[in-house]
């Protein structure tokens, strides 16, 4: 054997122990759980607590996922979807746009715009509560007072959750489209001015074609964002008011901490193999569909 | 097509001006090279005409229309940019028509006028393609057959060729100016490549550090450089200056030779002392080059200036060390002021 390869094997040796931090993470945190849900997924739990739970197989996944409560969830998800992703996009390429400009100064609104990123979603869901409350908040200081107040109103509680939620991922969506702005090459700008085409022109025949593998990606994460929201609903709402905002993470947090009767953990194992199919089935259609409008420059 | 005028035109960056009082007049169907070394302020000068850079003073005019205040948009000019600047996301058919799109063209239209230029250019069997699948002599076509697909008051062109390799860049070179004869059209071109102003423009215009040298036909501008910065920059090899040593006309000038006229006699035995004041000069051959259908001799004077002579291959040649004199007509010689570098007659 030459010196050589026993260098190389005792270099991969290294690569290896390097790795045994990552790994062991991975499999704790998330290898673990992941398959053990699915066999948590496949035992009934009694209506009681302290009985000894029964194996049903994948026996009790049709009880669950057509049972209205689950319906209901699944349409309060989507709608949270519908109400976050094209108005976090809209905002955050609109602040994009308006920031990627050689102006004095920009900078400072640079900063600004992309500060949300460093907010945690329990901190923006204590702001906003404050903001949202009826006695302290804001809008009673402006002299509004909606009754009933907004977080317990059925009709605006979701919108509530999902305003929290854009104001908080608007700084992450404006560094993500505002890098992808700046890799469009000026010259690009230079030559449709020439070629005749005004700002409207520009904006949707080289931004926007130019921007789409970024707003793509930006659509694909923002929707996986908005199916696995849980600590704002938390905070502000606990999912309700009547369980208006008891979107997907919700309901498999309730049945785990008892909300809805005892603690089920195979009932929320199922919802949550079937959260973990709906975005993994999103993920793909979104492919499939959007990245065929998507232009890659090569 | 039109006139280009421009009039005191003058930009500055900071504390930097990139161009200064520049005076131009192109005339309809004109060929103007704008020539000198990167950062003379040819390009930003181009950008000024094109609305790409705001003036800091003076005066641009396209046709009877001052523009100093109108939008690139609405100039009514083609540009050939360096990079191609062409639209990635689009078909190759799709950026010829881009220019026609933006001013409403009818459809059919549009699609006969692309089909025309793209034909024109010998680019039909690539309308379906990205640019990012075509060479970069196909891109450079595109590029020009979007600028040649509307008929522009001016074409612009910032070193179209320049990322070109060389042979395609002669070739090239050569086609453009044929096209420019076919439409009739009116072109500003940018280069620092002296051999594409010499070959390619009706005038030349030579601009260094922001301000206008010389504008003239190439042979004028070969045959009677208006400064010392013209004669070393046009030619290659550059004409040969040397300080103070024309004799009865006093120290401040500097003499100019181009090295076609410089000749080259070998009658100087080797080894001897090199004459001081006898007719011509006394140098010595330090290199020579061999260009196949010519040869660079490089004689070294006594104060270490070089002089280049260009002979025909059918002259025999000195040898490297050779003790050589060198001589030249009185009329082919160029004198410049040596303090302001200004020709003197």
């Amino acid at each position: 054997m030459t010196s050589r390869s026993r260098r190389r094997r005792r270099e991969a040796g290294l690569g290896y122990l390097l790795l045994v931090p990552a790994v062991i993470i991975f499999v704790v945190f998330i290898f673990y759980p992941f398959l053990r849900n699915f066999q948590l997924a496949l035992y009934l739990n009694p209506p009681f607590p302290n009985l000894p739970r029964r194996w049903v197989g994948l026996d009790q996944y049709r009880d669950i996922l057509g049972s209205d409560s689950f319906i209901s969830s699944l349409k309060t998800t989507i709608a949270f979807a519908f109400l976050t992703v094209p108005a976090g996009i809209g905002m955050g390429l609109a602040l994009a746009v308006a920031a990627n400009r050689k102006l004095r100064g920009i900078g400072i609104y640079r900063t600004i715009f992309s500060s949300t990123v460093a907010t945690s979603v329990a901190v923006a869901a204590v702001i906003f509560s404050m903001l949202f409350n009826p006695i302290v908040g804001l809008l009673p200081w402006l002299g509004v007072n909606p009754n009933p107040p907004i977080i317990e109103n059925p009709d605006l509680a979701l919108a509530a959750v999902a305003l929290v939620t854009v104001w908080q991922t608007l700084g992450l969506t404006f560094i993500l489209l505002s890098a992808g702005l700046q890799a469009i090459p000026e010259d690009l700008y230079e030559a449709a001015q020439v070629d005749g085409a005004g700002a409207t022109v520009r904006f949707w025949r080289i931004t926007i074609p130019m921007l789409s593998p970024t707003l793509f990606f930006a659509v694909v994460i923002g929707s996986i964002h908005a199916f696995q929201s849980f600590g704002q609903i938390d905070i502000i709402t606990s999912g309700g008011p009547f369980k208006h905002t008891n979107v997907l993470t919700y309901s498999i947090y309730g049945e785990l901490n008892g909300t809805n009767g005892p603690p089920n953990p195979g009932k929320a194992a199922v919802l949550a193999i079937a959260l973990f199919v709906i975005t993994l089935g999103l993920t793909v259609v979104q492919m499939r569909v959007l990245e065929r409008r998507v232009h890659y420059a090569r | 097509m039109g006139r280009v005028s421009l009039s005191g035109v003058t930009k500055q960056f900071d504390d930097v001006i990139a161009v200064d009082h520049l005076d131009l007049e192109v005339a309809d169907r004109e060929f103007l090279v704008l020539l000198g070394p990167s950062g003379c302020g040819k390009s930003t000068a181009l950008r000024m005409i094109a609305g790409l850079e705001e003036l800091t003073e003076g005066t641009i005019t396209i046709g009877d229309r001052v523009v100093n205040d109108v939008e690139p948009k609405d100039r009514d000019l083609a540009m050939v940019f360096q990079s191609y600047a062409l639209y990635p996301h689009l078909s190759v058919r799709k950026n010829i028509e881009f220019p026609l799109r933006t001013r409403g063209t009818p459809k059919a239209q549009r699609t006969a006028q692309a089909e025309a230029a793209a034909e024109s250019l010998g680019l039909d069997g690539l309308l379906d393609r990205k640019p990012g699948q075509l060479s970069g002599g196909q891109r450079q076509r595109v590029a020009l057959a979007r600028a040649i697909v509307r008929d522009p008051q001016a074409f612009l062109m910032d070193e179209p060729l320049s990322n070109l390799d060389a042979k395609l860049r002669v070739q090239t070179r050569a086609e453009l100016v044929e096209l420019q004869r076919r439409l009739q059209a009116t072109v500003i071109y940018v280069t620092h490549d002296q051999v594409e102003a010499m070959t390619m423009g009706d005038r030349i215009a030579i601009m260094n550090e922001g301000v206008l040298q010389q504008v003239g036909p190439p042979q004028e501008v070969y045959a009677r450089p208006a400064n010392l910065f013209v004669a070393r920059f046009i030619g290659t090899p550059p004409m040969n200056t040397i300080p103070g040593e024309l004799i009865g006309e006093g120290p401040s000038v500097v003499i100019g030779v181009r090295p076609e006229h410089v000749r080259v006699s070998r009658d100087i035995p080797r080894g001897s002392e090199i004459p001081a004041s006898s007719e011509g000069m006394g140098a010595t051959v330090a290199i020579i080059e061999s260009l196949g259908h010519e040869r660079h001799v490089i004689c070294r004077l006594p104060d270490d200036t070089n002089v280049i002579a260009r002979q025909g291959i059918d002259v025999p040649p000195p040898a490297m060390g050779d003790t050589v004199r060198l001589d030249f007509d009185a009329a082919q010689v160029h004198r410049f002021d040596a303090a302001t570098g200004v020709r003197a007659g």
